[in-house]
């Protein structure tokens, strides 16, 4: 008992998770590191923050909330914190690999992060449709990146996702835990799920808080979002513990 | 260009007023309202009690979707207006 005390105990000293992160992705290949270069990657953060910075809109912890959220993402690899850039990446490996093991007809993205799934990454990584909607990353793309090129993506108004009006053809919706939990539509995992045809699937990105949802349990909005995913009718359901977690769900 | 910013806005705008009706903020408020503000509302409306208990627990799990709705849906509305002037 005590040398496996002992184990325990070295397994816990050893384990860092940024440095598992870096790890992942030296081991891996994917489609975002190829595409999308650690530069690319600071100069798409910097044109973003940057401009709405110029734009002086509010960013102090009031408006925009303590650190993790969206809006620190973009900030931080702006301003230069390398190890934020394999934590972003590990994301969209995480996303990449069940997308390609999925083998979809057709994607949805409910609220792809300019920072995590780009424009061009989404155009060239996969060879079948990728829809996404109409919000903030679009104009970011459009606007504020590629200064006056338009998507090549399919986009869709965000009031049809939240009334689960998807596109014909789409079979893997890609969402995550913030979307589905803060939603106005406050049925929209259920109405999405309904919406899927049989073997469809919904992959829900950022579904652990961080970790965080393994300390407090029941306090966070995401354990009762994985209580109802367990409730979907017909629905096989994997929760995956990484960093940022992952949950996919099947539609029998 | 794909982004159209009137369908955009008037989603926004729609998340917006679906948390003012829930914390009961009148619709006049919002090209006015801080999120400063909300976050006070917010506290009113769902304090945070140190029970322990389901009830708290709800409260908790409430305050913190209504917190990271109005988060987003207040910065992109007023990045839309900053862009507006």
């Amino acid at each position: 008992m005590s040398e496996m005390t002992s184990g325990n105990t070295n397994i816990q000293r050893e384990i860092n998770l940024l440095n598992t992160i870096v790890n992942a992705m030296a081991l891996s290949e994917t489609k975002h590191s190829q595409i999308i270069s650690d530069e690319k990657l600071k100069e798409r953060c910097e044109k973003v923050y940057y401009n709405e910075v110029g734009l002086e809109v509010d960013r102090s912890v009031n408006s925009i909330g303590r650190f993790p959220t969206e809006f620190h993402n973009y900030e931080l690899i702006a301003k230069g914190l390398v190890e934020y850039y394999d934590l972003v990446n590990f994301g969209t490996m995480e996303a990449e690999m069940v997308i390609k093991t999925a083998r979809p007809n057709a994607v949805l993205f409910t609220n792809p992060s300019f920072v995590s799934f780009p424009h061009e990454y989404l155009e060239e990584a996969f060879d079948f449709e990728v829809y996404v909607p109409n919000d903030e990353n679009v104009y970011r793309e459009e606007y504020v990146i590629s200064e006056g090129l338009e998507s090549q993506l399919n986009v869709v108004d965000p009031l049809d996702i939240q009334n689960a009006l998807i596109p014909d053809g789409v079979d893997l919706i890609v969402t995550n835990g913030t979307y589905l939990t803060s939603n106005s539509n406050p049925d929209i995992l259920e109405d999405l799920y309904n919406a899927l045809p049989s073997a469809g699937i919904i992959l829900v990105l950022i579904s652990n808080d961080y970790t965080n949802l393994y300390a407090k349990k029941t306090m966070s909005p995401l354990w009762d979002l994985h209580e109802r995913i367990k409730s979907l009718p017909g629905a096989s359901s994997y929760h995956i513990p990484t960093f940022i977690g992952f949950t996919v769900i099947i539609k029998n | 260009m794909k982004y159209d910013k009137s369908k955009y806005k008037e989603y926004i705008e729609s998340k917006l007023l679906s948390i003012f009706y829930s914390l009961d903020i009148s619709e006049d408020r919002l090209d006015t309202i801080t999120m400063q503000e909300i976050r006070e509302i917010v506290d009113q409306t769902y304090p945070i009690l140190s029970s322990g208990s389901e009830e708290s627990r709800e409260i908790k799990s409430t305050r913190n979707k209504i917190l990271a709705l109005a988060t987003e849906s207040m910065y992109y509305y007023n990045l839309i207006k900053k862009r507006e002037q």
